[in-house]
């Protein structure tokens, strides 16, 4: 084979740094540029953007100012598992439809009915009480790995350690104050709070403040969202409802020995 | 045949071998750093905080990028996340639970409700997403952005607002800074019962869309379908006829040998 120069790599002009300063500035601005909008989903996003404008306009706009929702709101203002409450209606709601479609199934006679109904309901109650209970549970741990995330967020990689400190001397009063059985004022510390006095906090733009709550908020939100998922639609299916159900037949043959010993003896 | 020095070299990239020349200086050249692998028996485990990879892939974890986005969508799109989460839940975690579960004579039972579990979760988070996704930007725009509000919401901003600048300002009242703190309070309750209540509205809608499309899915995108219960054989209540069938030598053979000899 002839090796041109043209074909021969070693003559190709070849990238190099002569020591100067590398032009960031443009490089972001070029990265940005291309970030900003796809041309492919321009329409798109156009078009949603406009629907969510009406949306607002005429749907949720009207809702917000509906008397009854701002009541409801008033009373649980100060409730700190208003998420948790919203989740377990909607959760309520889905288990009460597959009970009435398990009353009104008239494949099944009335006893296997009502007992298939109430042992609906019982594992309801009990896991919705499971997902409370392990969600206060999980609590300390996932704070801890917020008060993590929020340290990144302001670039402080001492707000853990001092959000780590301020939790243990709270502990620790708190039992000395159990130990003693006299009442103090001893709160946990809480991210927010300490999020918002943070001198790093205080110098970003209002956007990014903004920005930086809602993702504590997201944080906060996240957790029980995972523990919710888990016990509805992990630990119920998989452990609850099968025992549940041995339980309810062994019942039902008991009742069934038990009408059949009744009608012998008459 | 000819051999030459390469094809020779079982030392070049296969394995163990007596050539090695690098194992007398390895502790030497790599000791130190060893344990930063993350495969020392002291470093492995759980997420206390004191193990150090354990520690170091969550603190990278907290740093990237989609984390903080996936945390951002979840407070802005509670349903959807939830769904999310339940598609997680209910399409890998629990097929894969069910599947290891003990017991081999279900097993296509045991299958359909892997598939019955993953249809659902699908169904969940496609029909709550395209449902609420919409609505929950709304919500955003009117809340976050400010638009499009109307009376009341834009009497309780405002007043927020005026407060939260006599509160920065360390010129507000104990009166005033209990009442900015109701007043946001309840818009964040207004906010979050906003972006919730929908799930409430979709429940009954998505139950009875899931239960009726599940089968359909079932069949056509994972191919099963649910086999009926066989019903159990009536007997024949005189059973001296059967009984001198099978006592009969060629219904024996039959049933002995699969029926390939002739009576």
């Amino acid at each position: 084979m002839l090796v041109t120069p043209v074909s021969n790599y070693s003559n190709c002009r070849k990238p190099y740094f002569s020591g100067g300063k590398i032009p960031y500035d443009s490089v972001e601005r070029i990265i940005s540029e291309n970030k900003k909008e796809s041309t492919f989903f321009k329409p798109f996003n156009a078009f949603y953007d406009k629907v969510t404008d009406k949306i607002a306009d005429k749907f949720t706009s009207r809702i917000i100012e509906w008397e009854p929702l701002i009541r409801l709101a008033d009373k649980f203002k100060d409730s700190k598992n208003l998420f948790q409450h919203c989740l377990t209606v909607g959760s309520a709601i889905t288990s009460g439809l597959y009970m009435q479609r398990t009353y009104t199934n008239k494949n099944m006679d009335r006893d296997r009915r009502n007992t298939l109904v109430v042992n609906q309901g019982l594992t309801f109650l009990v896991s919705t009480a499971g997902a409370y209970g392990l969600d206060k549970y999980v609590k300390g741990g996932w704070n801890n790995i917020t008060a993590r995330f929020a340290g990144h967020l302001i670039n402080d990689s001492e707000f853990y350690t001092n959000f780590k400190q301020q939790k243990e001397k709270a502990v620790k009063l708190l039992k000395e104050a159990k130990k003693n059985k006299t009442k103090a004022e001893i709160k946990m510390p809480n991210i927010t709070k300490m999020i918002k006095a943070h001198d790093n906090f205080k110098s970003l733009k209002a956007e990014d403040a903004k920005y930086t709550l809602n993702l504590l908020k997201g944080m906060r939100l996240l957790r029980t969202m995972i523990v919710f998922g888990f016990i509805y639609r992990f630990f119920v299916p998989v452990a609850v409802t099968k025992p549940a159900n041995k339980l309810c037949e062994m019942y039902l043959e008991h009742k069934k020995k038990k009408d059949n010993s009744k009608v012998l003896e008459k | 045949m000819k051999i030459n020095s390469i094809q020779r070299d079982i030392s070049l990239k296969q394995g163990s071998s007596g050539f090695r020349s690098e194992t007398a200086g390895f502790k030497e050249k790599c000791g130190t750093d060893i344990c930063n692998t993350g495969y020392n028996t002291a470093y492995c485990g759980s997420f206390t905080g004191k193990s150090k990879p354990a520690a170091n892939f969550l603190d990278k974890m907290l740093k990237s990028e989609w984390l903080k986005k996936f945390v951002a969508y979840s407070q802005q799109h509670n349903i959807s996340t939830s769904a999310l989460i339940a598609l997680v839940l209910a399409g890998i975690l629990r097929p894969a639970t069910i599947m290891a579960l003990p017991g081999d004579k279900d097993k296509d039972d045991k299958v359909y409700a892997s598939g019955h579990a993953i249809a659902s979760g699908i169904i969940g988070f496609v029909v709550s997403t395209i449902i609420t996704s919409p609505f929950d930007e709304s919500i955003d725009k009117i809340f976050e952005q400010g638009k499009f509000q109307r009376e009341k919401l834009k009497k309780m901003t405002s007043r927020i607002s005026e407060l939260q600048k006599l509160a920065d300002s360390d010129t507000i009242t104990k009166e005033l800074k209990a009442e900015l703190k109701t007043l946001t309070k309840r818009k964040e309750a207004l906010n979050t019962l906003l972006k919730n209540i929908p799930d409430w509205i979709i429940a009954i809608p998505r139950s009875i869309l899931t239960i009726a499309l599940i089968p359909p899915i079932l069949k056509y995108v994972f191919g099963m379908e649910k086999k009926k219960k066989d019903k159990p054989v009536e007997q024949p209540k005189n059973n001296d006829n059967v009984k001198d069938i099978i006592e009969k030598s060629a219904f024996k053979n039959i049933m002995l040998k699969g029926g390939t000899e002739e009576c």
